[in-house]
Parts: C-alpha cells; sequence; structure tokens
C-alpha cells in the first residue's frame, strides 16, 4: 500500500490522491493508476536522514548528526517500531519521556528533495541510479534455504514484517539487475542471495531483523536470529507524491493508457497488446522516448464514427513533454469518457 | 400558463416528448410514441410504501405521483440501444396539454421487434411526479470560463461533478484558471473521479 509522506489528510485532494495511488489495476505486476516521482537529490544541509540506536534506561536525548530543524522536515522516531514525534534541534533528538534499556530506536528526517527546471516544469530527479542496500549475515558461508524446513525465514523491519522476493536469476544476470527487474519501487521487501541481505530501497540504513536457516562445515542445520543494518551508497526514493508539480501531457497521456488498457483487458475478451504506429504523423514523438509506445497507442484511438479521441495541434504535434494546462485536460478527460462510454458500454 | 411554453395555454396542443437523463443532460429519447394513450393520471390512493421501494428517481421527491403507459416505435437499433442503456436514469415526460413530468420506467417495459429486427416497439409504464425544479445539478458556474473554447467540455465536467472544487468553508471555487498549468493533485482528483464515474457507468451500478 502506498503511503506519501507529503500527502496530509488536511489537503483538499487527500482521499483522492491516496485513492488513485491505491488503485491497483493490474493484480500482477502491481501497477497503480498514479504513481509518485522517484528522486534522490535533496536540498544541501536537508538529505535523507536515519540514524538507530538502542535506547538506555532512561534515556531522552539522541545524538541526531547533520540535522538542521525546518518546518518541512520533521523527525520522526520509531521506537520498536511505534512511529512517535519528537522534539528535535540541530544534531539532537529529545523524546516525550523517558525510554526503559533496549528499546530498537530510529530516528527518521524525511529530508528536503531539490527541485530541478526540466522543461516547463521544476521538478524532482535522480542524481544516479540508485543501489539496492544490503549486508553480510554472520554465518553467510553456510546460509541455505528451503521452503520445506520447519523454522522459516523471516525479516521485520520497524515492527513490520517484510515479504520475502524469490530472485529467479536468468543466466548473467545481477542481483541488483533482477532487483531493479522484480521489487522496483516496492517498500518492505527483502531476499538473501548467497548469505547476504538485500532489502527494498526503502529500508537503507534501518535494522532489520532476519532470521535465518545455516549448516555448519561440522554439519547440521542452524537456525539464527540477528539484526543488520543494510547500506547502500545511494538510493532512489518513490516516497512522495509531489501534488504541487506540474503535470506534463505524456505523464497525463500515460495514466489514461493505463486506464484504457484496463478497460480492455477487463470488458474485452482478450489481453490488451499496446502496439504503436505514428500512422497520424506525429512530429514530435519519437520512439526513443520512454513513453512513446504507450502514447502513441492512445493518441491512435478513435470514436466509432472515425474520428480521432485526443486532438493534435494545428500543425500536428502533440507537444508530449510540455506542461498541460487546466483546460486541455478537461477536454480530454472529457473526450476519454465519451469515448469508454461509447466503447465499451 | 403551462410548464413547457410559459407564453401558451394549455388548451394549446402541444407535442408529446420523452427525455432520458444521460448523467449530464436531458436527450430525447429517439423513438417516436405512436398510438392512443391515456394522459397521465394521477394515483389518487396513498402509495407510501410502492414509492419508497420504486426506483432512485422518484424518492423524496413527492408522494403523489401519475401514470402513464407510451408505445414507443424505434426506427433503428442504434436509437433503441441508446435509450435502452438509460433505461434506469430518470425520465422527463411533455405530456399534450404542455405539463412536465419527471420519474421513472416502472416494471418492464413490452418489447416487439419488428421487420426482421430493424424495428422496435416498446410499450412502458413511467411513474412519475409533476416537474418541480430546475434542471441543472450544478447550480454554480465558473466566472472564468465564458467565451472559453474549452467551456463546454468544462461545463460538461463540473456538470458531471468531475471538476468542481471547493474551498475550506464549503463554498464553491468560481474560477476554474482554464490556463493555468495542472498539478499533479488536480491530475489525480480529476482521474480519479472521472475513474470512478466510468466505473460506476460501465459495470452499472
Amino acid at each position: 500500500m502506498n503511503r506519501w509522506i507529503d500527502i496530509q489528510p488536511y489537503a483538499w485532494y487527500y482521499r483522492d490522491v491516496l485513492e488513485a495511488s491505491r488503485t491497483v489495476l493490474d493484480p500482477i505486476s502491481g501497477e497503480t493508476l498514479f504513481k509518485g516521482i522517484p528522486y534522490n537529490g535533496f536540498k544541501t544541509n536537508k538529505p535523507r536522514l536515519v540514524q538507530s540506536y538502542v535506547s538506555t534506561e532512561d534515556q531522552t536525548e539522541f545524538a541526531f548528526p547533520e540535522y538542521v530543524p525546518s518546518d518541512d522536515n520533521p523527525v520522526i522516531a520509531y521506537v520498536e517500531g511505534v512511529p512517535t514525534f519528537v522534539d528535535a534541534d540541530t544534531d539532537v533528538v529529545y523524546m516525550p519521556n523517558p525510554l526503559s534499556a533496549g528499546l530498537q530506536v530510529v530516528l527518521v528526517a524525511g529530508g528536503e528533495p531539490d527541485m530541478k527546471a526540466n522543461g516547463c516544469r521544476n521538478a524532482p530527479y535522480l542524481k544516479t541510479v540508485g543501489i539496492y542496500p544490503s549486508a553480510k549475515l554472520a554465518h553467510a558461508p553456510g546460509y541455505v534455504y528451503n521452503v520445506n524446513y520447519q523454522l522459516r525465514e523471516t525479516a521485520t523491519a520497524l515492527g513490520r514484517k517484510l515479504r520475502r522476493v524469490d530472485l529467479d536469476l536468468s543466466y548473467g544476470q545481477t542481483i541488483q539487475e533482477a532487483m531493479k527487474e522484480q521489487v522496483k519501487y516496492k517498500t518492505n521487501t527483502f531476499t538473501i542471495e548467497g548469505g547476504v541481505l538485500y532489502t527494498s530501497y526503502d529500508l537503507h540504513n534501518i535494522p532489520v531483523t532476519v532470521e535465518y536457516n545455516y549448516k555448519k562445515a561440522s554439519g547440521g542445520l542452524y537456525h539464527t536470529k540477528e539484526t543488520v543494518i543494510p547500506t547502500s551508497g545511494i538510493v532512489e526514493y518513490n516516497d512522495r507524491f509531489f501534488p504541487d508539480v506540474v503535470s506534463t501531457k505524456a505523464e497525463f497521456m500515460l495514466v489514461l493508457q493505463r486506464m484504457r488498457i484496463n478497460f480492455y483487458n477487463r470488458f474485452t475478451d482478450r489481453e490488451y497488446e499496446v502496439m504503436p504506429n505514428n500512422e497520424r504523423g506525429i512530429k514530435d514523438i519519437d520512439y526513443e522516448y520512454y513513453y512513446a509506445d504507450d502514447v502513441l497507442d492512445l493518441l491512435n484511438e478513435k470514436y466509432l464514427d472515425g474520428c480521432y479521441v485526443f486532438p493534435l495541434y494545428e500543425d500536428n504535434t502533440f507537444n508530449p513533454n510540455g506542461c498541460i494546462r487546466r483546460s486541455e485536460a478537461a477536454v480530454y478527460m472529457h473526450r476519454f469518457i465519451e469515448w469508454a462510454l461509447e466503447r465499451f458500454r | 400558463m403551462s410548464q413547457q411554453k410559459p407564453y401558451m395555454s394549455e388548451d394549446d396542443v402541444y407535442k408529446k416528448r420523452l427525455f432520458y437523463d444521460n448523467g449530464i443532460r436531458y436527450v430525447e429519447v429517439a423513438g417516436k410514441i405512436v398510438s392512443d394513450y391515456k394522459p397521465p393520471t394521477p394515483v389518487m390512493k396513498s402509495h407510501a410504501n410502492q414509492t419508497l421501494q420504486s426506483q432512485s428517481g422518484l424518492v423524496q421527491s413527492g408522494t403523489a405521483h401519475y401514470q402513464v403507459t407510451l408505445t414507443l416505435l424505434f426506427y433503428s437499433k442504434k436509437e433503441y440501444a441508446d435509450w435502452l442503456q438509460n433505461i434506469g436514469s430518470q425520465h422527463k415526460y411533455y405530456d399534450e396539454k404542455g405539463s412536465i413530468y419527471v420519474g421513472v420506467v416502472d416494471g418492464q417495459p413490452d418489447i416487439k421487434v419488428l421487420e426482421s429486427n430493424t424495428k422496435y416497439m416498446v410499450s412502458l409504464a413511467l411513474l412519475m411526479n409533476r416537474k418541480s425544479e430546475f434542471e441543472t445539478r450544478s447550480t454554480e458556474s465558473y466566472i472564468d470560463t465564458a467565451g472559453h473554447w474549452a467551456e463546454q467540455y468544462i461545463d460538461d465536467m463540473k456538470e458531471r461533478n468531475l471538476i468542481s472544487v471547493y474551498d475550506y468553508n464549503g463554498a464553491f471555487v468560481q474560477y476554474y484558471r482554464a490556463e493555468d498549468m495542472l498539478t499533479r493533485a488536480e491530475a489525480a482528483s480529476m482521474v480519479m473521479r472521472s475513474f470512478k464515474y466510468l466505473e460506476k457507468k460501465l459495470r452499472g451500478f
């Protein structure tokens, strides 16, 4: 289930945004109607900070190096997985009440994403491609996995049980490539390959308690439990919706295309296949763009009377990288509704 | 004074017309009203239970109601299908005296297929109330869309309640800002509402 750290319940769009990003259109790939924007560029001095401690008796103060307090960058402390609001000052966090000894405390500051001018809009960006966090387990050499073992492999972080992903590595594929393919931006997932724990991006720097089986060289199967902190050089975050960022035409059309494919799959007899071709001779959509296939396919859609559903500009351009105006959005949406009712009703 | 044409009287002769609600506005049923019929007759008995159990179109629009049976002749399958898929929605009937009734189709219509599937003769019963309200759903309108090239589209979307926005006091936001850029939050709310609207229409509930 998607949660966005920048969508607060008092915002007028709260329900719509949550619903739109939790509407799963394809149960197999888990694709949702709306997606967040992945980012890992942060403003200077406002990075994502995660720090974990085990408390001592009556401890109220925790060091939180590099943290600069601001309204847009609050700190949340997870005490044994329970989120707690805390007072924070430069480089330090104060708990609301003294803690007893031995509690796991994880301090998280979301950071403030940096925006970069990108065509007509200011948008968050990826500085570099992310690497999935990993940590080597203590009994890595003897690590074994078998679903038939009585004591199963589990992992928990912040009080949540993590979902295990089976990476069936194809020939020559690295673990990172397989993670990109199968985990993508899913949260709370883990896998263990050759005694190394790999987790999804969101668990970077967060302590994970793993239970697993291993064999000793002398023989015999053992079950053990340990807490490790998976880390990575740089990860990609996908936990913000960026409600105030302007959407581009391509982005808007991709949402309509997802909706359209969903309708075809549900209301007709066979699975819909995207068949892009530039039969309208649109001048400014190259096949090399990541959205080209879907957008071309969508733009070829016609009403029953043969008219195209989505109009182009007079000079046969679509301006996919441009920002969409509110009037254009209303027109596209209106025409899409008319088309869907005519086609599937 | 009649309801249909305020400058004419009830003694004039009016054309009988039937409309259905397609979600945005009333559209005239393409079928021709044929054969003699009994004009809408008030049902004098109290039918409190029956009215409450009838379709949602009549709920809360009064207790006394009228009944009429019409016979419609459709000259093409498309015209017939256009109306049939909206048979559950609210209907509006103009009678020959200039009165306007609003109501729902009652029970199963009796359908006869004529001339090898090219014509359809349908007789249906309507439960109706006298019309007593304005037709636009949204009494508000945008002040900055007049004369805009997309005015009709924006109005339709507003009538369907897919883009209207209310401020924190519940007052209607009267500016559509048609030439502003669409933010992701606005896109999400417009698309999500449309998605739910389409779901409801396509799956029929």
